[in-house]
This record gives C-alpha cells, sequence and structure tokens, in this order.
C-alpha cells in the first residue's frame, strides 16, 4: 500500500488531544451511597465483564479516535497495490468474417468464438483492461481499452459474423498498434484460423495468443458468379458460375441457375476434393432481371450455396448535338454502342429544361448557349453566358504546354502532337479550371458543381488535327463517361459483401429506400450523384428506390479463400494459446480514501447513536 | 433538649397510645400487659391435664368428681413488658432529608416514651459494627427525660454488621421483651444471624426498616463514581436509564428478600422512609401495625 501524501499523518496529534479531551469531559461526580453492594451487583449483570464495561464506558471516545485515524488515512491517499504478474491487458480480436457462420456441433463458431472471448473477459483480473476488435473486412474497434466488463461483456454479445471475407491482416496490424510492443499488453485473436495473406507479417515475435474454434469441415460453394453482354449481341449475355468443393472428400453437387422462374442452367456436378468446376452459358434474348445460382447440399456453410447477379438492360446514353454539323464529331458518336444522338440547329433558354430531361448530355458546337444550371454539357468553340469562362479574343496556334492527364475527361489522352490553327482566348474563373493549358489560352476547361458538369473545348474541330488523333475518341469516350459513369457499372450491379457500391441516378433525387434482402426497408438521404452505399453487409439482393428509379445491387460471399473454410494451412504462425508470464511483477493499484471516508461516515453515525442513547 | 425532638403536642398524643405484645413475658413485678403464659397469676384463665409435677394444690376435684380424672386449673399472669430500642447509629444513617438517624432516633424516643406511659420497661441501645453503651431498662415516666437525652447524644459512626451485634445484643441481654430494630438494614455481610439469633433468645422483634427516598430513586446519572459511606470502597460508573431500572429490580429483590425473611421468621417489619412525616409515620403506621390500639 502506498501513501500518495503522508503529510496528513500530521492529524494524528489530535488523537492525544482528543484523549485529554475526553479525560476532562469524564471526570467523575463523587457520590455516596449507602448500597454500593446493590451497585456492584448492578454492573455486574449490566456489563458482564470488566473489560466489556471498560469498553463500553470508552466507546465515544474509541469512536472518534477511530474517526481521526480513518480520516487522517483518507487524507493520506492510500492506495492498494497489488502485483498483476500473471496477467497483461488484453487486445481482444474477434473473428466475425463470413467462415465464422461455419456450423459445429455445438453451434456456429462464432457463438463458439464468442463463449470463449466472454470466458477470457470473466478470467481478465481486476484492474486489466480489454479492448475488442471485430476482424471483418474491414477491422473495426468495438471497444477501446476498459475496465468495465459490463460494457465489454455487451460488446461482445452484440457482435454478429458478417458475410463478408474477413481481413485478419488488417486487424492484426491494427490491435498491434495497440500494443505498441508493451510487455503489459497482448493480442488474443478467437477465430478459425482460416487467414490469408497473413505470410508476410512476422507475427510470432509478437507473441500473439491465438484461441482456435474448432469444427465443420464441409463445404462446397459457389465462388464465382459473373454476367457479361455479348459483344455481338445486343441483348445476350453470357454467364459464368464457378462452383468449388472445399471438403476432403468427393461431393455431389446439385447446381441451377434461374432467373426468376426461369432456368438458365441445371447440372448436376461431381467435385473430387478441392475440385472446382467452372460452368460458361449465354443467357438469351431480353430476360433481365435478378439471376440466383443455388447448388442444393447439406454443408456446413451454407452461406456460399447461393449467388445472385442483376441482368439489367443495357444502358443507353441520349446526345443532343446543337449547332454546326460535325462530320467526325456524329459519326463517333453514332458508332458508339449505347449512344443515340439527335441534332438540332438551336437550343432556347426556355427548351432547355424539357431537353435535359430527355437527353444526358448535350453538345453544343460553334453555337453560344443560353445559361447553363443544372445539365451536362461539352461546349466546342464557343462558351457560356458565364464570368466563370472569361473570354478576350482569340489564339492563333497555341502550343500546348500542359494537360491534367489525370483528370477523367483526360484519361489516356495524349495532347502532345495536337495542333490548333486558332483558338478562342479562355481564362477559366472561380470553380471552373483549365485542363489542358496552351500559350495565352486554356484549350480545355471544366465547371464541377453538384448540378453542372460543363467541359468547354476552345477550338473548332475542323480548325485543328485534334478529330484526326487517337486522342479524340477517347477523350469522347472519357466524356461519355464522365457525365454518365453508370452506364459503365450498370451492367455489373454487383459487389461483395462489405463492400461500397455507388448508386447513379439519372434524375437528382434526395432521398432513397433501400430494401436489404429480408426485405425490412431503410429511407437514406442522398448527398450526391453517385450515392455511396456502404451497408451491403449481408447476402443477397438490395433493392434502391428513388421516385420512379429501381436499382438492383446483388451481394455475394464469391470468395474462395472465405469459403475455404478448413484450410490445409489452417493455422497462422501465431503465438500459444496460453497467457505468457510477465518477466517481473508489475504493481496496478486502487485508491482506498473513498472507503476510509464511507467508514468515516459511519463511524460518525455510530458516534452519533452513542451520544443520543447515553444523553 | 427534649423539646428539639420532640414538641408538647405529639407527646400528648403519644401518651394515648398502649404498646402491646402479642406473646406473654417473663415479669418480675406486674404489668400492665397479660400474658398467654400460663402459671399463677389472679385471673383464672384455662383447664389442662395434669402432669406429674404439677401443683396439687391446682387440682379442680370438682371436676375429677364429676369427670373422674385430674385436671389443673391456669390462670393467666399480667407481666410488664420491656422493651429493648436498638437504633442503628451507622454512618449510612447519615443519609437522607432529613438524615435517617433523626427519623430513627424519634421514633425510638416516641415508642420508649410510650412505653414508660405504660409502665413497662425501656431500655435503649445504638448500633454500628459494635454494640454501643446501652440504657438499661427502666420502668417509670421519670425516666423519660434520660431516654431522650441517650437518643440525643447518638451520633453516627462506623459500620454496619448487624449479624455480630445482635446476635451479641440477644446473648447478653437478661430479659427478652419486645426488640424494635430500627436500622436500614444496607449491610453487605447481610442480616439474617442477628435478627435469627433476636427470635431464638425469644425476642418479639419489631424490623421497623427505614430508608431514604434517594437511596429508592437515585437523583444522579452520568459519570459517577461511587462512594461507601461506610468505608472505602468505590465504583466507577456511568449510570445511565438501563442501570437505573437494573437498580430498582435489585432493591426491590433486597426488600422482598428482607421481607420474606421477616414473614418466616414471625417478625414484625415495618418499611417507611424519611419523606414521610415523623408524626404520620408514629400516628399512622404504628397504629396499622400490631402493638398500637
Amino acid at each position: 500500500m502506498l501513501w500518495l501524501y503522508p503529510t496528513a499523518f500530521a492529524l494524528l496529534a489530535l488523537i492525544p488531544l482528543l484523549i485529554i479531551l475526553h479525560t476532562l469531559r469524564r471526570r467523575r461526580r463523587d457520590v455516596q451511597v449507602s448500597t454500593l453492594f446493590l451497585w456492584e451487583s448492578v454492573a455486574r449483570e449490566a456489563h458482564g465483564t470488566l473489560g466489556f464495561h471498560r469498553l463500553v464506558q470508552n466507546l465515544p471516545l474509541l469512536l472518534q479516535i477511530l474517526l481521526v485515524l480513518l480520516l487522517t488515512a483518507g487524507l493520506a491517499r492510500p492506495v492498494r497495490t497489488y502485483p498483476v504478474a500473471a496477467s497483461k491487458d488484453v487486445v481482444l480480436v474477434l473473428d466475425v468474417s463470413a467462415s465464422m457462420q461455419a456450423r459445429t456441433p455445438q453451434g456456429t463458431r462464432f457463438a463458439l468464438a464468442q463463449q470463449q472471448a466472454l470466458r477470457l473477459l470473466d478470467q481478465l483480473p481486476h484492474g486489466r483492461q480489454m479492448a475488442v476488435i471485430a476482424a471483418g473486412r474491414q477491422p473495426r474497434v468495438v471497444t477501446f481499452f476498459t475496465e468495465d466488463k459490463a460494457l465489454l461483456r455487451q460488446a461482445i454479445t452484440a457482435l454478429r459474423a458478417s458475410d463478408a471475407p474477413g481481413n485478419m491482416r488488417e486487424a492484426l496490424l491494427l490491435a498491434l498498434s495497440f500494443t505498441q510492443g508493451s510487455s503489459r499488453r497482448e493480442v488474443v485473436v478467437i477465430g478459425d484460423g482460416a487467414y490469408p495473406h497473413l505470410g508476410d507479417l512476422d507475427l510470432r515475435q509478437h507473441g500473439i495468443r491465438h484461441l482456435r474454434i474448432e469444427g465443420g469441415d464441409t463445404n462446397v460453394g459457389i465462388t464465382r458468379l459473373a454476367f457479361r453482354k455479348v459483344l455481338d449481341a445486343d441483348t445476350d449475355y453470357e454467364m459464368l458460375v464457378t462452383v468449388q468443393n472445399f471438403s476432403a472428400h468427393p461431393m455431389t453437387v446439385p447446381l441451377r441457375v434461374t432467373l426468376w422462374r426461369y432456368r438458365l442452367l441445371e447440372r448436376v456436378l461431381q467435385l473430387a476434393p478441392g475440385q472446382q468446376e467452372t460452368l460458361v452459358a449465354t443467357v438469351a434474348a431480353e430476360r433481365r432481371g435478378v439471376a440466383t445460382a443455388e447448388i442444393e447440399v447439406d454443408d456446413d456453410f451454407a452461406l456460399d450455396n447461393r449467388a445472385y447477379g442483376v441482368l439489367a438492360a443495357p444502358a443507353q446514353t441520349w446526345v443532343l448535338l446543337v449547332g454546326e454539323s460535325n462530320f467526325f464529331l456524329e459519326k463517333l458518336l453514332a458508332a458508339t454502342p449505347g449512344v443515340l444522338v439527335n441534332v438540332v440547329p438551336g437550343v432556347t433558354a426556355e427548351a432547355l429544361p424539357r431537353l435535359l430531361e430527355a437527353n444526358q448530355l448535350l453538345i453544343f458546337n460553334g453555337v453560344p448557349p443560353p445559361p447553363l444550371h443544372q445539365g451536362n454539357f461539352l461546349l466546342i468553340n464557343t462558351v457560356p453566358p458565364d464570368a466563370r469562362f472569361a473570354t478576350v479574343g482569340q489564339v492563333r496556334k497555341p502550343r500546348i504546354l500542359d494537360w491534367d492527364s489525370q483528370h477523367p475527361l483526360l484519361q489516356f489522352v495524349d495532347f502532345s502532337e495536337v495542333q490548333v490553327e486558332r483558338a478562342l482566348a479562355i481564362r477559366p474563373q472561380g470553380e471552373a479550371r483549365s485542363l489542358v493549358d496552351a500559350e495565352g489560352t486554356a484549350l480545355l476547361s471544366v465547371l464541377e458543381t453538384p448540378s453542372l458538369r460543363l467541359a468547354v473545348l476552345g477550338f473548332d474541330l475542323l480548325q485543328s488535327d485534334f478529330p484526326l488523333r487517337v486522342a479524340f475518341p477517347v477523350f469522347m469516350r472519357n466524356v461519355l463517361r464522365w457525365v454518365r459513369p453508370q452506364q459503365e457499372e450498370a451492367a455489373a450491379g454487383q459487389i461483395q459483401a462489405g463492400m461500397p457500391y455507388p448508386v447513379f441516378f439519372d434524375l437528382p433525387v434526395r432521398q432513397v429506400e433501400v430494401q436489404d434482402p429480408q426485405g425490412k426497408r431503410r429511407d437514406y438521404t442522398v448527398s450526391g450523384n453517385p450515392w455511396w452505399f456502404t451497408e451491403a453487409e449481408r447476402v443477397g439482393v438490395y433493392i434502391f428506390r428513388a421516385g420512379e428509379q429501381k436499382r438492383y445491387l446483388a451481394v455475394n460471399l464469391l470468395d474462395a479463400a472465405e469459403s475455404d473454410i478448413n484450410p490445409a494451412n489452417k493455422v497462422p504462425p501465431l503465438g500459444p494459446e496460453k497467457a505468457s508470464a510477465l518477466p517481473h511483477d508489475s504493481m496496478a493499484t486502487a485508491p482506498l480514501w473513498p472507503y476510509l471516508l464511507l467508514g468515516a461516515v459511519g463511524i460518525l453515525l455510530g458516534e452519533w447513536l452513542v451520544w443520543c442513547r447515553q444523553g | 433538649m427534649a423539646s428539639t425532638l420532640f414538641d408538647a403536642d405529639f407527646l400528648r398524643k403519644l401518651e394515648t397510645l398502649r404498646l402491646l405484645a402479642r406473646r406473654a413475658f417473663r415479669s418480675r413485678q406486674p404489668g400492665e400487659q397479660r400474658t398467654p403464659r400460663r402459671g399463677l397469676s389472679l385471673e383464672f384463665s384455662d383447664y389442662r391435664r395434669y402432669d406429674p409435677g404439677d401443683d396439687f394444690r391446682y387440682i379442680d376435684w370438682n371436676v375429677y368428681g364429676r369427670l373422674d380424672r385430674l385436671f389443673v386449673k391456669v390462670f393467666t399472669a399480667e407481666e410488664d413488658l420491656t422493651v429493648h430500642l436498638l437504633v442503628d447509629t451507622s454512618q449510612s444513617m447519615r443519609l437522607g432529608q432529613p438524615p435517617k438517624l433523626d427519623v430513627a432516633r424519634r421514633v425510638a424516643a416516641a415508642l420508649g416514651y410510650i412505653g414508660l406511659h405504660a409502665l413497662d420497661r425501656v431500655g435503649a441501645v445504638a448500633f454500628a459494627d459494635e454494640l454501643g453503651t446501652p440504657l438499661p431498662p427502666q420502668r417509670g415516666k421519670a425516666q423519660i427525660l434520660a431516654l431522650l437525652r441517650y437518643f440525643e447524644a447518638l451520633s453516627c459512626e462506623g459500620g454496619t454488621d448487624l449479624n455480630r451485634v445482635l446476635s451479641t445484643y440477644a446473648r447478653q441481654s437478661g430479659r427478652a421483651g419486645l426488640a424494635v430494630v430500627i436500622s436500614d438494614f444496607f449491610d453487605a455481610g447481610g442480616y439474617k444471624r442477628g435478627l435469627e439469633a433476636l427470635v431464638m433468645a425469644r425476642f418479639d422483634v419489631l424490623a421497623i426498616h427505614l430508608v431514604d427516598p434517594a437511596e429508592i430513586a437515585p437523583r444522579f446519572s452520568g459519570a459517577v463514581r461511587l462512594c461507601d459511606i461506610e468505608g472505602t470502597r468505590q465504583r466507577k460508573l456511568t449510570v445511565n436509564r438501563r442501570l437505573l431500572e437494573l437498580y430498582h429490580q435489585k432493591l426491590a429483590d433486597y426488600f422482598a428478600q428482607l421481607e420474606a425473611f421477616c414473614a418466616q421468621r414471625h417478625i414484625e417489619y415495618l418499611r417507611t422512609t424519611t419523606a414521610v412525616p415523623f408524626e404520620d409515620l408514629v400516628l399512622r403506621y404504628l397504629r396499622r401495625g400490631f402493638y398500637l390500639h
């Protein structure tokens, strides 16, 4: 025990003073009696023994001395020190990857892991702290270091195994950052040992303790499901599905792929241990919707027995070309799959909103546009009536100085050889910025706001050799992707569980309703386009609804490493299951003054009661 | 001197009282007391069977003629009564308001006065742990002054040893009679052997137990040092309500034991306190007893 303020013991000088005062107070009055023998009998009967009698007589003094002792001890701030040699603070890494849903005779692996974690918590000595990290796709700190066992228990109990592959590597690195190399802290991993990507980490030196959860070894899973459009057919899709046997014995696996009520594929696969089989099939014609691949086996890991895919209608981009006819531009747009072009000589400000609803991109070629506030625009050899695109005449044969090759518009676009005869002298101001700098002008400048995407090409295509170069179709493709990126993603509609997913809306929306695979619906506020959905945690089909717009998202596990619930090289090079003793005893402290104060209050109460009784 | 103990009015009241004894006592001269002791006397009392050795002169021959059996006449002898006034003068009698000794000697003087007026022999002796100088039994009203002087001169000294002094008195006294023991009976050594000695010596014993109200209900509390008034022993106590209740219980038990003992030994017992006025004590309490009529 330590005394933080030993000078407080000077207060013990009060005790002699108390005794003196008590002696003065206890001066007895002499009374002459004729019945002393009776009084002695009374005293014997009342007090039993002389010692007890004296004790009772001096009880107030004893209580007061005890009170002074307690107060003095409390003011001296005692702290209890106790050795904690056999214990360390614990960083608990609990595997919440999908493989923890594997079935064992005693329950799921995750349920066993939770029990193990709670046992570990119960064994945590007083004064020791624990932090909990959930090792899912992204490691998540559930609780930082705390002694509050109720809080830790609640946190551990509330955890659920995810449908996503785990990332034990990141979780361990995070846990090790907590320990900071301290010998007073240790990392305890509770999981099934199926942790890929740990090979390059030298974890043995960190003494990580691994509590392995056993059980469940039979699994056959769908590890790949993909759809892609057939290049030479507008509506057909190719389907690829891979099934792998992760068990140690051969399996007969009935496989069926359906699209709504239509059967796209039905096979019975004979899979040897470790064997995988990939099937490719064509999905014909106009069938669209959510496809489901399913294998009918009773194995220990059911999550990968189903996979989902979305066959969406091919996205079409409507482009309105306003102004002068341009051979290169029209040919290029017409040749681009999924792009439909209309040509008009001019657009008024009144007609602009209606045209924006019907077209995803408006190209003004040499024609001044009306004021532009929202929509996607490409202006060629013209500028909008906007102060941010100040024009000061023309520039002849401007030499290109630099361009921003990182911008989506200029990816893979080479301007080094492009020659321009005459260009507008544009000075982008404010939010507008130059992407291609030339002498005296910005040959390409852009303005990006949440509602407006505007690219200004400051020269006539026919006054340059730009249309003749490879950079031109690449640039136009970039423009189409820039103004409508969902066109590229529409066929996908499929992610791995736990991944974020961008949702694109053709029209601006403020709210979207999301229906999860269990059918529960929840509204989200849309903050941009695309809007990132980050809660695709469960395998199944998510449905997004915003007004009349509807999107499907298929969420799958599709991870061969995660489906391999009993890998041959299961136990990673981690430390032993038993805690290692510390080389030297360490001491933990606990303040004692609250107990002393409580005792003093109790003594004070007792003194008051004695005073009341004797008064 | 006598006037400090009794006023004239009180003395006149006492003259109307008569002492009676339940037993007959031997007496050298006939007195005003009738004793049931059978013997030579002036007044026929009863018959009894003849026993060998009886005086032939008292055989009733008329009865023998009718019944053919021998009976002798029995006469009641009127004998004078000797009153022994034993007054406790130990230190404990000093306590009280008024002091117990004052009450005791007034009561003793009153009884002696009454006895002398009834032509009884009255003697007195003070005692503490030893017998004091006795006033021998005397007859006649002329002895009243000496009796009062004797009581006037008493003072409290020494401890109490009832067993010893009463036994000694019973042994040394040549004439039995009525022994009036006036004491507080607070003797750690006990009182039984002394009172028994008086009874065995054929005394008629009247025990007047004189207690001060402060001894029945002590007026002190808290931290006190109790000092034995007759010795050097002391006891430190913190007197509280519980201890006072226990004391009352002990005192009641003590009184009950004394009273029961007296009843067993045919000792008349009378307990009074100094709070009772002296006149009331004599005129009321003694009238309720057996000795006044």
